[in-house]
């Protein structure tokens, strides 16, 4: 997966939402020296958790993956659901003939 | 090319009604709900620390989750391209599944957020 | 509700944090650890030939409308004849996992393993929040509960006059344990998250009964209707091919 683009929005959507906290805990600590009650959070930090969760949102969506079609007919299952079929798999071969080996590596 | 989406969808209606054999391709399916599962957990915590910083308590905070899962299951929607069932089995798989099961990780960075921003 | 309790900005930056980050890094740790400790299992054979089995079965039952009656019912007998049937398992012939597992020390030391790797970090952890962290209060839920969950949550505080929501280090330590397996899923891939409850189910049930799942599928095997459909292409695709044309 690495470093896609929607994973470095998630990083900085979360950047964004630690930065509203902690700006958030700076205008407490102001109110509490000024003795007033706390009514709400200012207002960029409310913009500043808007862009975060929209960011967030975005990472939520892409990072995990593509949907892929459940759909036989469709055409990237064409392809893939061949190696997965087992019916392409041989197990009665004259490979079976040899079965020492077969067995040392299961033993070890 | 939609015009032969639908006629293949339909046709694959009809032949599901006529020999009822299942045409589903289970792994992906399955990669599918995994997704989403991750897409929610993320989306539950993330949805955790903004109600913390903006101080909700009691119900307020649950309904936030609520609100944030539904925003979630749209934009799982979207990203599936508005064409539920190419993808999922039925709509509730993309509206309801993991509903619930984001909420105690919700609860618990609900609980770290407010704490850190409010009660000290 | 009772007054607010004012409480320590030093509590948050020497408790409250620490702990949460050191239950993360714990967890991190002990995935890796596992992970280690984990002996690349030597899958039985039988095991793995009873699953491939079960999965031709489903493949046959799921297609068989495709193949002919008569290649059908030869499948069909193949797989579930009372003599020598692939999937008929003779009654007592079905051993019990319990004496599997004594039988197999190996399977009782990966548990074991697996059972050390979950308790030492969780008793060390404990004892560690215990000893530092012990009897006052670290945190607050952001909602009302009752009075019952004081015992879950006040952990370690004895005093009755606090309100409920008030939460000590001890019991953060438990929420903590049980509330971050959502993040763990997430950071450490699908399979963490399962572990500690499957390993649950593993040490009630013991894993499962394949001669179960092959019981299972010969009976449906057994009950299907079989409806050839290859007299009926041709209509489906003249269908089809109408709907392609209009």
């Amino acid at each position: 997966m690495g470093f896609s683009l929607g994973f470095l929005v998630g990083v900085f959507g979360v950047l964004v939402l630690s930065h509203a906290a902690y700006s958030t805990v700076q205008y407490r600590g102001l109110l509490k020296i000024m003795e007033e009650e706390f009514s709400g959070p200012p207002i960029t930090v409310v913009a500043e958790l808007l862009l975060g969760l929209v960011f967030s949102l975005w990472a939520a969506l892409t990072v995990p993956g593509t949907f892929l079609s459940i759909h036989p007919h469709s055409e990237e299952n064409m392809i893939v659901a061949l190696p997965a079929n087992l019916d392409f798999m041989v197990f009665n071969h004259r490979g079976k003939v040899f079965p020492v080996e077969m067995d040392l590596k299961l033993k070890h | 090319m939609a015009g032969h989406n639908e006629s293949t969808a339909s046709g694959k209606k009809s032949t599901e009604a006529t020999n009822d054999v299942s045409t589903l391709n289970a792994e992906s399916l399955q990669s599918n709900m995994k997704i989403i599962y991750y897409s929610r957990t993320f989306m539950s915590i993330i949805g955790g620390v903004i109600a913390g910083i903006l101080g909700f308590t009691g119900l307020s905070g649950f309904i936030l989750y609520f609100l944030i899962m539904a925003i979630t299951s749209v934009g799982l929607i979207a990203k599936a391209g508005f064409q539920v069932h190419s993808y999922f089995d039925s709509w509730n798989q993309v509206i309801l599944d993991g509903f619930l099961g984001g909420l105690l990780s919700f609860v618990l960075f609900w609980t770290f957020a407010y704490d850190i921003v409010h009660i000290f | 509700m009772a007054a607010d309790l004012v409480l320590d900005t030093a509590i948050r930056d020497w408790v409250l944090i620490p702990l949460s980050v050191v239950m993360v890094l714990i967890g991190v740790l002990r995935y890796f650890v596992s992970k280690l400790m984990r002996s690349n299992q030597v899958p039985d054979a039988k095991i793995v030939k009873e699953g491939q089995l079960v999965i031709r079965a489903r493949n046959l039952r799921a297609s068989a409308n495709f193949i002919p009656p008569k290649s059908f019912r030869a499948r069909r007998f193949y797989f579930s004849n009372e003599e020598n049937g692939l999937l008929f398992v003779p009654k007592g012939q079905a051993q019990n996992p319990q004496a599997q597992m004594f039988s197999d020390p190996n399977m009782a030391m990966d548990m074991m393993k697996k059972n050390l790797s979950m308790i030492i970090p969780q008793t060390l952890t404990f004892a560690w929040v215990n000893f530092f962290f012990s009897g006052f209060v670290a945190a607050k839920i952001p909602f009302p509960l009752t009075q019952r969950f004081r015992s879950m949550l006040q952990n370690g505080i004895d005093l009755s006059t606090v309100d409920v929501s008030y939460v000590s280090s001890r019991s953060w330590y438990f929420l903590n344990l049980f509330g971050l397996r959502g993040l763990f899923s997430l950071i450490l891939g699908e399979e963490n998250a399962m572990d500690d409850t499957q390993r649950m189910m593993q040490m009630s049930g013991f894993g499962f009964d394949p001669s179960k799942s092959l019981g299972a599928e010969k009976d449906s095997l057994d009950i299907i209707q079989h409806d050839w459909a290859l007299p009926k292409f041709e209509h489906r695709a003249e269908a089809v091919l109408k709907k392609l044309v209009r």
